[in-house]
C-alpha cells in the first residue's frame, strides 16, 4: 500500500515537473518564435535595400552600357572615315606620280640633242631619286589601306615559283650588288593562302635583306622554305649589319628605322606584321648588331 | 507486471543479483554491468539496495561500461534519480573511473519527456557535477548498449 502510494505520488510530482518543463521550452520556442519573426522582418528589409541598390547599379550599368555602345559606334565610323580616306588618298596619289614620271621621261628625250651644262644634268637625274620614293611610300601606303580595307582571297601559291619571281626581280635592280643567295626548300605542296600579302611580305624581307648590307663584307642570304607541323615556314636570313639590341624591341612598329643611314619608308616590317596577322600567322625576328638578322614567318593554310 | 522484453543477449550472461525490482548481469567480454528493472516503480530503499550491490560488482569485476535498462519503469522518483546521477555516478567516476553510461528508456515518448525534464532539473541544480566529463548515450536494446 505504501509503495503504491508512493508510485502514484511520483507519477504526480513526474507530471507536475513535466508539465513546469514543457510550459519552460513552450516560452522559449515562443521567445525564439518572436526572434525569428524580427530577424526575418530585418532580413526582409535588408532584402528590399539590397534589391534597391542592386536596381540602381543595374540602371547605372546600363547607361554605362549604352555610353560604350555609342562611343564604339562614335569608333566605328571614324575608323571606317580613316581607312576610307587612306584607301582613297593613296590611290589617288598614283595618278600624279604617274604623271611627274611621264614628264620627267618626255623632258628627257626632249633634251636628248640639247646640250645641257653639268648642274641641270645633275638637277634632272635627282629628279627620279624623290619621285621613286614618294611612288615606294604610296605603294606601301595603298597596302595599309588594302590590309585594313580587303578581306583575304586564299589561293594556292607555289612559294618557290613565287621566290624565284622576286629573286629575278632583285637581280635585274641589282646587277652587281646582287648578294650570294642560297634557297633551301623542303616544301612539297603549294600554300593555301592571299598571294598578293604572301608576295608582299616576301618581297619585304627579302628587301631588307639586301638593303642592310655590310660593305667590307661577302654578302649572302639564306632563305628557307619547309613545313612546320600543319602549316608553312619561310625564313630570311642575311649577314647584314644587324640591328643594336636597344631598338630591336620597336622593330615592327610604324615608321621606326634603326639608324639614320635607312633609306626605307620604316614601314615595311610593320606592313609585314600586319599581313602576317591578316593571314593567322606569326612572324618573328632575330639579330645581332654586325652579324645579321633573321626573320622567320609561319602561316597557316587558309 | 514486467514490461522488460528479455532479449536473447541475457540468457547467456552470468547473473549476479535478482530481486522482484531489478536484476544484474555481467557481459565480461565488454567489461559490462547490466541493470535491468522489472517493475514499473521502485522506492528509494529497494533502488539505493540494488545500486549499493551495483558498486560493489563496480569494484569487484573491473567495470568499465553500466547500462542501465530502464523500460520496465512507469514512473520515477525524482529523489532516486537525484541520488543516482549526482552521488552514485559520481563516485563511480571518481573511486572507479567508470565513464561510460548507456541507458534505455521505455518507448513512450512522454516517459522520455519525463526523464528530461528530471534530468534538466538535476543539471541546473548540480552544476558544479562532472557529468561533462561522462559518455552517457541513449540506446534502443541491450545488444547496441554493448556495441556503441
Amino acid at each position: 500500500m505504501r509503495v503504491l502510494q508512493e508510485h502514484i505520488r511520483a507519477q504526480e510530482e513526474m507530471l507536475s515537473r513535466t508539465t513546469t518543463y514543457l510550459m519552460e521550452i513552450q516560452e522559449e520556442l515562443e521567445q525564439s518564435r518572436q526572434a525569428l519573426a524580427e530577424h526575418n522582418q530585418s532580413l526582409e528589409q535588408m532584402v528590399e535595400q539590397r534589391t534597391r541598390d542592386l536596381k540602381k547599379s543595374v540602371d547605372q550599368l546600363q547607361l554605362e552600357v549604352q555610353k560604350r555602345e555609342k562611343a564604339q559606334q562614335e569608333l566605328f565610323v571614324a575608323n571606317h572615315e580613316l581607312n576610307t580616306l587612306l584607301y582613297r588618298s593613296s590611290h589617288d596619289y598614283k595618278g600624279p606620280i604617274c604623271s611627274a614620271f611621264g614628264l620627267l621621261s618626255l623632258l628627257e628625250s626632249t633634251m636628248k640633242g640639247v646640250q645641257l651644262d653639268e648642274e641641270s644634268q645633275q638637277y634632272l637625274r635627282m629628279l627620279h631619286t624623290p619621285l621613286q620614293k614618294l611612288e615606294a611610300l604610296t605603294r606601301t601606303t595603298t597596302s595599309i589601306a588594302e590590309y585594313r580595307q580587303n578581306p583575304v582571297y586564299p589561293e594556292p601559291v607555289d612559294l618557290a615559283v613565287l621566290l624565284d619571281r622576286l629573286l629575278d626581280k632583285f637581280k635585274q635592280q641589282l646587277k652587281g650588288a646582287y648578294p650570294e643567295v642560297r634557297v633551301h626548300n623542303t616544301l612539297e605542296r603549294p600554300l593555301c593562302t592571299d598571294a598578293h600579302m604572301l608576295e608582299n611580305i616576301l618581297e619585304s624581307l627579302l628587301s631588307n635583306a639586301i638593303r642592310y648590307r655590310r660593305l667590307q663584307q661577302g654578302h649572302a642570304i639564306r632563305i628557307v622554305l619547309q613545313p612546320y607541323y600543319t602549316q608553312t615556314r619561310l625564313v630570311v636570313e642575311d649577314n647584314g649589319t644587324g640591328i643594336p639590341l636597344e631598338y630591336q624591341h620597336r622593330v615592327f612598329d610604324m615608321f621606326f628605322r634603326a639608324s639614320e643611314l635607312s633609306t626605307g619608308s620604316g614601314l615595311g616590317l610593320y606592313l609585314s606584321r600586319m599581313a602576317v596577322q591578316k593571314l593567322g600567322g606569326k612572324i618573328e625576328f632575330k639579330s645581332k648588331e654586325g652579324k645579321g638578322t633573321s626573320v622567320s614567318v609561319v602561316l597557316p593554310n587558309l | 507486471m514486467s514490461a522488460t522484453p528479455k532479449e536473447e543477449i541475457l540468457t547467456s550472461l552470468p547473473l549476479h543479483f535478482s530481486t522482484p525490482f531489478a536484476s544484474l548481469y555481467e557481459a565480461p567480454q565488454h567489461q559490462a554491468l547490466i541493470c535491468q528493472t522489472l517493475a514499473p516503480y521502485i522506492s528509494i530503499e529497494a533502488f539505493k539496495e540494488i545500486f549499493s550491490t551495483c558498486s560493489s560488482l563496480v569494484a569487484d569485476r573491473g567495470i568499465g561500461r553500466f547500462i542501465f535498462d530502464k523500460r520496465s519503469l512507469r514512473a520515477f522518483h525524482q529523489p532516486s534519480m537525484e541520488w543516482y546521477f549526482v552521488e552514485w555516478k559520481q563516485e563511480m567516476y571518481h573511486a572507479h573511473g567508470l565513464r561510460i553510461h548507456r541507458k534505455i528508456l521505455p518507448y513512450e515518448p512522454w516517459f522520455k519527456k519525463c526523464v528530461e525534464a528530471g534530468r534538466e532539473e538535476i543539471y541546473q541544480k548540480y552544476p558544479e557535477a562532472v557529468f561533462d566529463k561522462l559518455d552517457i548515450r541513449y540506446t534502443a536494446s541491450i545488444e547496441e548498449a554493448l556495441r556503441v
